[in-house]
């Protein structure tokens, strides 16, 4: 059990820096997930907070020790990797107690352990097999077991579904999310799926490009993005994101909702757009979009329109979209669910 | 499989023609006199020879010499074999941590390959002969008795010492392109469970490139088996009394300066046979392979 802290942390490959100045403070028994694009720096910030990547600058602790200088073994964490990085000439015995071993743990001591391990993760019946003779889920369970088996202070983990499908990836999620809460254990999670980061996470950090745009709970980052970049990030199809200027045409603000100053970006939802106004007051928002694309996802339709001036945007019928390809549409939202975001892209109180 | 069909009947017979004969004239023919001769007995003045069946055989096996070339071959090869893997072992698990100048360094390493094994043993010859060698005399002046023209034991161990220095560059690239293929992330694992140096070479590293470890035995056994003539024959000519006289040197002894033919053939027959049980263990081997995934 220990909470992890970040100090401005930075990391150089030469000249370029992959981590330009994080701080972060992981709370004992949460479970924070790193989310962000490909290349942003995610897994860098796990391995150095794993000791398998050295510090440039700042500090990190674990368990107010500050571990800067100290091996990844001596650091009391264990991680699970994208490709498991199991042990191959090892049973699965041998892989959950090889850790264990190097630490002198008593014989008797390790077999309690493997017995109770291999019992939460049902593995039990694998135990003398060796890696290559189990299958991607379950190679996916071991790897978990000899994390869980040392029982450390905290977990990290690297994209360790992605290699799993999509059902089984469903699955798995929940099992760790159930896990870690049975445990307590602090636990770092790095995904790209925002689906993923969004049910694992007490608090997401959404990183891009070396740096950190927000930290918040799921709900938090939801409502609020505090970046046009977070906005479009968070949420699954992405914010729509409108310039506006004096100029823009194809949609409309009415007076009385409070903007930026000069050139801003305004967000909306695709969930907050309507048809009609669901409460019967007027939008406070509205614009015209000539549909081009329509998906029909399951118990909804999603639109794809472009406005006047080219802007493309997207919005969400709930069943099978009465309007069609090449119809002019019209559809707003109400003042709440509005994002406003000033000419840089931050967030307008 | 897709068969595939040639248009032409001549050309492709005309295009396997010239790797036919190379096998047949360098290969089946000298295998094929080599049987042959074996069951023939020459009259000493070299005019006729006779049919002796496996007489020639029943005499190799029994004589003591044979024998005693066969255990010089075994301590001789084995020797070369563990030595020359182990510096390349030793010299791969270090360019792995070298950083800067990797390529260069795995570059210089690898060039030792490139020198004929006549021209290495001569260099080695050198360096130790105890007339003129820089090595001989450093150690002589530290109170060594160095004299390989009579310590069978010294001479043993230069020829075993040259051998392996050729063969190092060899299996130092198989052994360089082993760590390479071990995932990076099993080491990190490893350092993440607390095996460190030594520790995690033994039980974590060294079982992973067992496969290319056993692959090279096989072939480093071989190669001290029958690709040292040169070496030996350059450094020591297989004495001093016959201690570093390994089988296929006495193959050529035996045959073109004793001139029994029937006898020399017959140990290559002999030879011919190890060379075969020992690929044949290498395939089996090579197939059972440990594969990763
Ligand atoms: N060893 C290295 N040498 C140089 N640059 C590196 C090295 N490792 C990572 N980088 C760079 O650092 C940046 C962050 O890489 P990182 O692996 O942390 O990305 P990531 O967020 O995990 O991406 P992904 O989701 O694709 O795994 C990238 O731009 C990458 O090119
Ligand atoms: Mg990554």
């Amino acid at each position: 059990m220990a909470e992890i802290t970040l100090n401005n942390v930075r990391k150089s490959y030469g000249t370029v820096e992959a981590i330009k100045g994080v701080s972060l403070d992981i709370a004992d028994g949460e479970f924070v997930v790193l989310v962000g694009p490909s290349g942003c720096g995610k897994s860098t910030l796990l391995r150095m907070i794993a000791g398998l990547e050295g510090i440039t600058g700042g500090d990190i602790l674990i368990g107010s020790r500050r571990v800067n200088d100290v091996e990844p073994a001596e650091r009391d964490i264990a991680m699970v990797f994208q490709n498991y990085a199991l042990y191959p000439h090892m049973t699965v015995r041998q892989n959950l107690a090889y850790g264990l071993k190097n630490r002198n743990t008593p014989p008797a001591e390790i077999e309690r352990r493997i017995a109770e391990t291999s019992k939460t993760l049902e593995i039990a019946q694998y135990l003398d097999r060796k890696p290559r003779q189990l299958s991607g889920g379950q190679r996916q369970r071991v790897a978990m077991g000899r994390a869980i088996v040392r029982e450390p202070a905290a977990f990290l983990f690297d994209e360790p579904l992605s290699n799993l499908d999509a059902k089984l990836r469903g699955q798995m999620r929940i099992e760790i999310k159930r896990l870690q809460r049975a445990l307590g254990t602090t636990s770092v999670y790095v995904t790209h799926d925002q689906m993923e980061a969004m049910t694992l996470a007490d608090r997401l950090v959404v990183v891009n490009a070396g740096r950190i745009e927000q930290v918040g709970t799921p709900l938090e980052l939801y409502e609020k993005p505090a970046t046009t970049f977070v906005a479009t990030f968070i949420g699954s199809p992405s914010m729509n994101l409108l310039e506006g200027t004096d100029t823009s045409s194809g949609w409309s603000l009415s007076a009385d909702v409070p903007r930026p100053e000069g050139r801003y970006m305004l967000g909306v939802r695709p969930e907050d757009l309507h048809l009609a106004p669901p409460d019967g007051r007027p939008f406070a928002f509205q614009a015209t979009a000539h549909i081009d694309g329509i998906e029909l996802v399951g118990a909804e339709s999603l639109l794809h329109g472009r406005l006047a001036d080219g802007t493309p945007l997207v919005f969400r019928v709930s069943g099978r979209s009465r309007s069609e390809i090449g119809d002019e549409v019209t559809v707003g939202a109400s003042a709440d669910a509005l994002h406003m975001f000033d000419a840089d892209g931050r967030r307008h109180a | 499989m897709q068969s595939v069909v040639f248009p032409n009947k001549v050309l492709p017979y005309l295009l396997l023609t010239p790797q036919i004969v190379l096998t047949v004239v360098f290969f089946f023919w000298p295998a094929s006199q080599a049987l042959y001769q074996s069951v023939l007995r020459e009259d000493p003045f070299g005019l006729r020879s006779g049919f002796v069946g496996l007489a020639n055989f029943r005499a190799i096996l029994s004589n003591p010499d044979y024998l005693h070339s066969l255990k010089v071959t075994v301590v001789f090869s084995l020797a070369t074999a563990l030595l020359s893997m182990a510096v390349a072992l030793l010299l791969a698990t270090s360019a792995e941590r070298v950083v800067r100048g990797r390529n260069i360094y795995r570059t210089l390493l690898i060039w030792p390959y490139a020198v004929a094994p006549a021209i290495a043993g001569m260099l080695w010859l050198f360096m130790f002969n105890p007339a003129m060698g820089t090595f001989a005399y450093i150690l002589r002046r530290n109170g060594f008795h160095w004299d390989p023209l009579l310590n069978g034991n010294q001479a043993m161990t230069m020829v075993i010492i040259a051998a392996a220095w050729k063969q190092i560059s060899y299996n130092f690239l198989f052994f360089v392109a082993g760590l390479q293929a071990i995932p990076k992330s099993l080491i990190e694992a490893a350092a993440i469970d607390g095996a460190r140096g030594a520790k995690r070479f033994w039980t974590i590293v060294f079982p992973l490139l067992a496969p290319t470890t056993f692959f090279l035995l096989v072939v480093n056994t071989v190669y001290a088996f029958f690709d040292t003539f040169g070496i030996i024959h350059a450094v020591t000519g297989g004495g001093p009394a016959k201690a570093t006289e390994t089988l296929v040197y006495k193959v050529y002894n035996d045959g073109f300066v004793n001139l029994d033919l029937g006898g020399s053939a017959a140990q290559s027959v002999i030879l011919m046979i190890i060379v075969i049980a020992l690929t044949a263990f290498q395939f089996r081997f090579v197939e059972k392979r440990v594969h990763y995934s």
